[in-house]
C-alpha cells in the first residue's frame, strides 16, 4: 500500500488550504490530487462526446461557477501555477492525446505578451505534449465579452496562420479549446480545417451549450476510456 | 489597461493555518502586498516566483514593489449635516472615539445594531478631513458599500464620496472613499484613518489575506466597529492594545427588540409564516433564510422577491423595497447587516441552521425597530430547536438591554 505524504505537504493548488487525506475512496484514487476535497468537488467531469455537424466534440468538465474562477486566475490572473491542474487525473485522455494532433486558435499575440503564456500550451506542457496553431485572429476579440449574436460572428475574425506550422503524418487532428458557449470559434475551426476526421476536446462547456446539444450527445463515448 | 475583475469570492487560502510560520518562510521571498513569505504560496514562472496568495488581486512577483498610489488629499470646509441630531449618548461616544484618534490610539467602537455607529464616526470623519488627511470607510460587503456611501455624501454635502467595490471600479479617488475590505489592495500606505465596519462579517472575518491588506492600507490610525466583535478584538481590548466605546442605545430610547422565538417543524414554520405574512398586511416584512434555493422556493410561495449573493438586480431590488413596491421580502444573510429600511418586521426561517451564527442573527434582529416612527419592530424567530447560537443571541440582547436600562 503506497505511504500517503505526511498531511502538512499538502497544499490545495487553488485555495491555497492545508488539507489531509481521509478514507474516501474517490482520494485513495486522487491521493496525488492536487485541489483539496473541497475544490474537486466543486469541478464538474463530464466526460461526454457530442457529434456536431459531423464532428466529434469531447468535452471535459462543466463550465460551472467554480471552473470559470479557475480559468479566470489561470488565464487573467496569469496565475500560471494552475496550468497543470486542468488535466491532472486523466491519464487515460492523457494518452490518447498523445496520439493526435494538438491544434489550437492562437490567442492575440498582445495578450500572450501582456500573460506572459499561452494558456493552452501550457496545460499541455507537464505531459510534453506540443499544441501548433494552424489559425490564428484577425483582430483582438475576446468572446466571453460580446454577446451571443456577435459571438456567432467570429468566422470573419479568424484565418489560417500566416506561418503554417508543420504537421505530424498519420494523425488525425484534434482542435483544442478552453470553453465552449456558443460553439461558434469551433464551428469556425472545423471548417478551416477541411478535414473530416478532425474532432475537438473543450476543457468546459457552459450549461446553455449543453442543453442545446443535450439531443447531439453520444450515449457511449469511447474518447474518455 | 486595467482589466476588469470579475467578482470572487477571496478564497480560504487567506485562513490563518496551524503550521509554526518559521518552517514555511524563506527570507529571500517576500511578497510586497499582502506579507506572504510561505514558500509554499509562491508560483514559479519561468524561474520568477510570484504570489499566489494574493493573485487574485493581480500577479506580483516576490520582492516586487507595490507604487504607492497617488491620491489626491481631500478637500473639505463644510459642516457635517444631519438629519437628525446625535443624542446626548451618541454625542459622548462620538466625542470619545475623536479623542482617542487624535492622539492615535486605535478604536473599537462596540454599538449595537441601529444604534448609529455610522453617524458617530462622522465628526472624527470631518476632523481627519479638515486636516486634509486621507479616510477610508471600509466595509465587509458591496451592498452595504454603496448605502454607506450614500449616506457619508447626504451628511457630507460638496464632498467627493466614492464607492470603490464589484461595478464601481472606474473612479478610485476622491475626498472620502468608501469600500470593500478587498478593495484597499489599491492603497497600500494610503490612509491616515481607517474605518473598518462588521469587520467580525464574512469574508473579512478570520481572512489573514484581508487582514493584511487592511493593515497595510492604514499609515495613521483605524477605528473599528461592530455590533458584535471577535474574539481578536476582545482580546486587543482586555489587552490595552485598544480602546472601546461602547453604545447600547437607540437613539429613539427604545430597547433593542428581542426576538421571540417559536419551535416549530419546518413545515409547521412555513404555515406559521403564511399566518404572519397576512397579520402583518400592511407592514414591510424581510424573510430571512439560510440558504439561497430556501429564499427562491419561499419567495414563490409567497409570491414576493428573494435577494440574495446571485440576484443580478439587486440594487433594484433593494430600491423598490425602500420604495414600498412590495412589502415582503425574502433574503439571505446578504442583507444581515448594514441595510437600513425604515420600519421592517423580521422573520427568521430555519433559525437553528448553522449558517445563522449568534452574530448574524444580532445583526438580522438588529434590522428592526430602528425608525422613530416604528421603534418596537417585531422580530420572530421560527426555528425546529433551539440552537446555541439562538441562545447565544438572545443573551446578548438582554444584556444590551439591561446596560441601558441601568445606565
Amino acid at each position: 500500500m503506497r505511504r500517503f505524504a505526511a498531511p502538512d505537504e499538502r497544499i490545495c493548488l487553488f485555495c491555497l488550504n492545508e488539507y489531509s487525506l481521509n478514507t474516501d475512496f474517490t482520494q485513495l484514487l486522487l491521493d496525488d490530487d492536487c485541489l483539496c476535497p473541497e475544490c474537486r468537488k466543486n469541478i464538474h467531469v463530464l466526460n461526454r462526446t457530442y457529434r456536431i455537424d459531423g464532428h466529434n466534440v469531447h468535452v471535459l468538465y462543466e463550465y460551472n461557477e467554480f471552473m470559470e474562477q479557475l480559468l479566470f486566475q489561470y488565464k487573467e490572473d496569469q496565475d500560471i501555477a494552475l496550468a497543470g491542474l486542468f488535466l491532472h487525473g486523466h491519464p487515460r485522455l492523457i494518452r490518447r492525446l498523445r496520439k493526435r494532433q494538438l491544434a489550437a486558435l492562437a490567442s492575440w499575440p498582445d495578450k500572450n505578451l501582456e500573460r506572459g503564456f499561452d494558456p493552452l500550451t501550457e496545460m499541455l506542457r507537464p505531459w510534453n505534449l506540443d499544441l501548433i496553431h494552424p489559425w490564428e485572429k484577425t483582430a483582438a476579440f475576446k468572446q466571453s465579452e460580446n454577446d451571443p449574436d456577435s459571438r456567432r460572428q467570429v468566422a470573419h475574425l479568424i484565418r489560417p496562420a500566416s506561418l503554417q506550422p508543420g504537421r505530424q503524418d498519420g494523425r488525425r487532428l484534434l482542435i483544442l479549446d478552453d470553453v465552449i458557449t456558443t460553439g461558434a470559434t469551433l464551428q469556425a475551426l472545423f471548417d478551416l480545417a477541411r478535414d473530416e476526421r478532425c474532432e475537438a476536446l473543450v476543457l468546459a462547456a457552459h450549461p446553455l451549450w449543453l442543453a442545446a446539444h443535450e439531443k447531439d450527445r453520444r450515449a457511449h463515448p469511447a474518447f474518455f476510456r | 489597461m486595467e482589466i476588469q475583475r470579475k467578482h470572487r469570492t477571496i478564497r480560504a487560502s487567506a485562513r490563518r493555518t496551524a503550521l509554526p510560520a518559521g518552517e514555511r518562510e524563506c527570507p529571500d521571498l517576500i511578497c510586497h502586498r499582502c506579507g506572504n513569505r510561505d514558500i509554499r504560496l509562491f508560483g514559479w514562472d519561468r524561474g520568477i516566483p510570484y504570489c499566489r496568495r494574493c493573485v487574485a488581486f493581480s500577479r506580483l512577483d516576490a520582492g516586487q514593489s507595490i507604487p504607492v498610489p497617488h491620491l489626491k488629499p481631500p478637500v473639505w470646509n463644510g459642516q457635517v449635516h444631519l438629519e437628525f441630531e446625535l443624542t446626548v449618548h451618541q454625542k459622548q461616544v462620538s466625542d470619545q472615539i475623536l479623542g482617542w484618534l487624535r492622539q492615535g490610539e486605535p478604536v473599537f467602537c462596540y454599538a449595537a445594531a441601529g444604534a448609529g455607529k455610522t453617524e458617530i464616526t462622522f465628526a472624527s470623519i470631518d476632523w481627519f478631513l479638515k486636516q486634509g488627511k486621507k479616510v477610508c470607510f471600509a466595509i465587509s460587503r458591496r451592498q452595504v458599500v454603496l448605502e454607506i456611501a450614500s449616506r457619508l455624501q447626504a451628511a457630507f454635502p460638496g464632498l467627493e464620496v466614492v464607492p470603490v467595490c464589484e461595478g464601481f471600479t472606474s473612479v478610485t479617488d476622491g475626498d472620502l472613499i468608501v469600500c470593500t475590505t478587498h478593495q484597499l489592495y489599491r492603497y497600500p500606505e494610503a490612509f491616515d484613518l481607517l474605518i473598518l465596519d462588521e469587520l467580525d462579517a464574512f469574508p473579512y472575518r478570520g481572512n489573514a489575506l484581508l487582514e493584511e491588506l487592511a493593515r497595510r492600507s492604514c499609515r495613521g490610525v483605524r477605528l473599528m466597529l461592530s455590533a458584535t466583535p471577535d474574539e481578536d478584538s476582545l482580546r486587543e481590548i482586555s489587552a490595552g492594545r485598544m480602546q472601546a466605546a461602547r453604545l447600547f442605545r437607540r437613539p429613539h430610547g427604545k430597547l433593542l427588540p428581542e426576538p421571540v422565538f417559536v419551535l416549530l417543524p419546518v413545515w409547521m414554520q412555513v404555515i406559521r409564516l403564511l399566518f404572519l405574512q397576512r397579520r402583518m398586511r400592511g407592514k414591510q416584512i424581510l424573510v430571512f433564510v439560510p440558504r439561497i434555493r430556501d429564499g427562491k422556493r419561499l419567495a414563490r410561495l409567497l409570491k414576493c422577491p428573494c435577494i440574495h449573493s446571485q440576484s443580478p438586480d439587486k440594487d433594484d431590488i433593494m430600491n423598490r423595497f425602500r420604495h414600498r413596491d412590495f412589502d415582503v421580502l425574502v433574503s439571505t444573510t446578504l442583507l444581515e447587516r448594514g441595510i437600513t429600511v425604515p420600519s421592517v418586521q423580521v422573520i427568521v426561517l430555519k433559525g437553528d441552521h448553522p449558517v445563522f451564527t449568534m452574530a448574524s442573527l444580532v445583526q438580522i434582529f438588529g434590522r428592526a425597530g430602528r425608525s422613530f416612527h416604528d421603534p418596537e419592530g417585531e422580530c420572530l424567530c421560527l426555528a425546529a430547536s433551539m440552537s446555541d447560537s439562538m441562545k447565544q443571541c438572545a443573551d446578548l440582547l438582554r444584556r444590551m438591554n439591561e446596560s441601558v436600562c441601568s445606565a
